[in-house]
């Protein structure tokens, strides 16, 4: 657990970069600061860590007040994840990610092989092992990061945004690894970042910071979703936090209806007039097909779904509000109505009669 | 006196070419010892950066020959003393390394620093496993050039009657021949050349991630 009590500091000429913050990023978790840049939140992070000295407050990990500690040994006991990841440009992977542990006296080769898993756990070939950083790419590098600050086994974690250098769709890759990797690791994690997306995906909870690090709302992404505090946090989530609310939703009992669906063998006998589906050999769905028309793109989903909001997706990703539910191994198991999955985003909404 | 000439004092050629090997390769050592702490305090100082650079600038300035014989009038060594040699070179080698050392030290990314010292190295730690050698590629180009002009001026110090490849020419001269100084000049060139060659390959080897970047 890291707790910050009254956490100020204060610059010599006076001004304030986070002033007053009180909150505690729980054992095991992922809490998330997020907030526009300049708002204190990395100046918060790099106090954890000493990297900058508060001015007035408290920080306590575990219960043990970090001022007292001396900070390299502190240091020692934080992973660290920095933007860019900031592996050192000299040492070539294994180099890299066994830094702390061979600081700490462990043998190079009891190192290595831990550094070996690691690369497996981030999901880096071995190959890589003896590359130097100029040889990675930007996702690579960010992979290497996070096994270098795993390296140590360190209780904590503290990322600056870690994710912000790659393009969107490793950042998306690296995200999802991430969470499973922090299921099987469980760290308590703070993690630092300007982008509401990455913070209601990887939060467990979400501080949200305003300016001098002010804290405008603390919750699970689904609290700030459906009942921002104020204006601030809602202009910060965004035009789409309805539909991202829905991510948070659970699908209850969509029901299922087994067709339109046509085995390809038997293609001849879907009705030419409607979008049916086609399943191939393995009942997996291949395709939509009308007449002459194809699809070949179809959002299936995983049933029992995850979230309304992939249901949602799938029904509005197919050519007739039609979603496709398939099991685990892929093999079709029906489709749903949009006006289902709506139904049951729409909660207890009433037609409105007028006044009484 | 004819080409036939070379051959028949190779024995002396060598004799010098050891000589001036000596009087090269210790100032350059001498130097690149004391340069390294002195860049270090420059770098971490900027204050003390501008004198010492620009200490060290001005005495680049003083010409070779003027500083063999100033020197023992400051030092206390008698004129025809190589350790005045040494001195002077030392000199050059500390005013041409100290800036290259310093600026090197502070081209290593504040980022890259920030993470080692997040991580949890120790100031010395960080200096000695991380700063160092992220600047060891400047250092080495600097110190080719540094080499190779010290074998050069090594020579003018046969002005002063100490015995060098610069000797030959003194002799050249003074036989209105130049033979020796092609032979001086020659066996200059080839030192230098292997100096550099093996300053080069020294710094490869110490650098990989170098040419991993290329």
């Amino acid at each position: 657990m890291i707790e910050l009590q009254h956490v100020t500091k204060r610059y010599p000429d006076g001004t304030e970069a986070v002033k007053d913050l009180s909150f505690t990023a729980p054992t095991g978790q992922i809490t998330a600061l997020v907030g526009p840049s300049g708002c204190g939140k990395t100046t918060t992070l790099r106090m954890i860590n000493r990297l900058i000295e508060p001015t007035e407050g408290t920080i306590l990990l575990d219960g043990d007040d970090v001022t007292r500690q001396d900070k390299v040994a502190l240091r020692r006991r934080i992973g660290y994840v920095i933007q860019s990841a900031g592996l050192m440009p000299h040492k070539r992977v294994l180099a890299n990610i066994t830094t702390v542990p061979r600081l700490m006296g462990v043998k190079k080769a009891e190192c290595e092989a831990r550094a070996r898993e690691l690369l497996d756990l981030v999901g880096l070939d071995q190959s890589f092992a003896d590359r130097f950083p100029a040889q990675l790419s930007g996702g690579q590098s960010q992979r290497v990061g996070v096994a270098r600050a795993l390296a140590a086994d360190p209780p904590f974690m503290l990322m600056d945004e870690p994710f912000s250098a790659v393009d969107p769709i490793v950042r998306q890759q690296l995200q999802q690894e991430f969470l499973a990797l922090q299921k099987r690791v469980a760290k308590t994690i703070v993690l630092v970042t300007h982008d509401i997306a990455e913070a209601l995906l990887l939060g467990d909870q979400i501080v949200v910071l305003g300016q001098a690090a002010a804290i405008e709302q603390q919750g699970t992404p689904y609290e700030l979703l459906s009942n921002p505090a104020n204006e601030f946090v809602s202009d910060f989530l965004g035009r789409s936090r309805g539909y991202q609310a829905l991510g948070f939703e659970q699908a209850g009992d969509l029901p299922l209806q087994p067709g339109p669906v046509v085995r390809a063998s038997d293609l001849g006998r879907a009705d030419p007039r409607r979008w049916t589906l086609i399943l191939d050999d393995g009942g997996r769905p291949a395709g939509w097909q009308r007449g002459t028309e194809h699809r070949a793109a179809i959002a299936a989903i995983r049933f029992p779904a995850e979230s309304l909001r992939v249901c949602l997706d799938s029904a509005l990703a197919g050519p007739s509000g039609l979603g496709v539910a398939v099991d685990a191994d892929g093999v079709f198991r029906g489709t749903f109505r949009l006006g289902d999955v709506l139904a049951q985003a729409a909660f207890d909404s009433q037609p409105w009669e007028g006044p009484q | 006196m004819s080409w036939s000439w070379i051959p028949r004092h190779l024995d002396d050629i060598w004799d010098l070419t050891l000589s001036h090997l000596w009087l090269t390769l210790l100032p350059t050592l001498i130097g690149l010892v004391i340069a390294v702490p002195l860049g270090t305090l420059a770098a971490y100082l900027p204050k003390v950066k501008q004198i010492i650079v620009g200490g060290f600038g001005m005495l680049y300035t003083i010409p070779s020959l003027a500083l063999f014989v100033l020197l023992p009038g400051i030092i206390g060594t008698k004129i025809l003393d190589p350790v005045n040699i040494v001195v002077a070179l030392t000199i050059y080698t500390v005013a041409l390394l100290v800036r290259v050392i310093a600026d090197g030290l502070l081209s290593v990314p504040p980022v890259t620093l920030q993470a080692a010292t997040g991580m949890g190295l120790g100031l010395r730690q960080r200096f000695f496993k991380v700063q160092l050698p992220l600047a060891l590629p400047p250092l080495i180009s600097g110190l080719r050039v540094v080499v190779v002009s010290n074998v050069s001026i090594v020579t003018v110090a046969a002005t002063i009657g100490i015995s060098q490849l610069g000797s030959l020419f003194t002799m050249g001269f003074t036989r209105r021949s130049f033979i020796p100084i092609v032979a001086g000049l020659g066996a200059c060139l080839i030192l230098a050349l292997v100096l550099d060659l093996l300053i080069a390959t020294i710094g490869r080897r110490l650098t990989p991630w170098v040419r991993a970047a290329g």
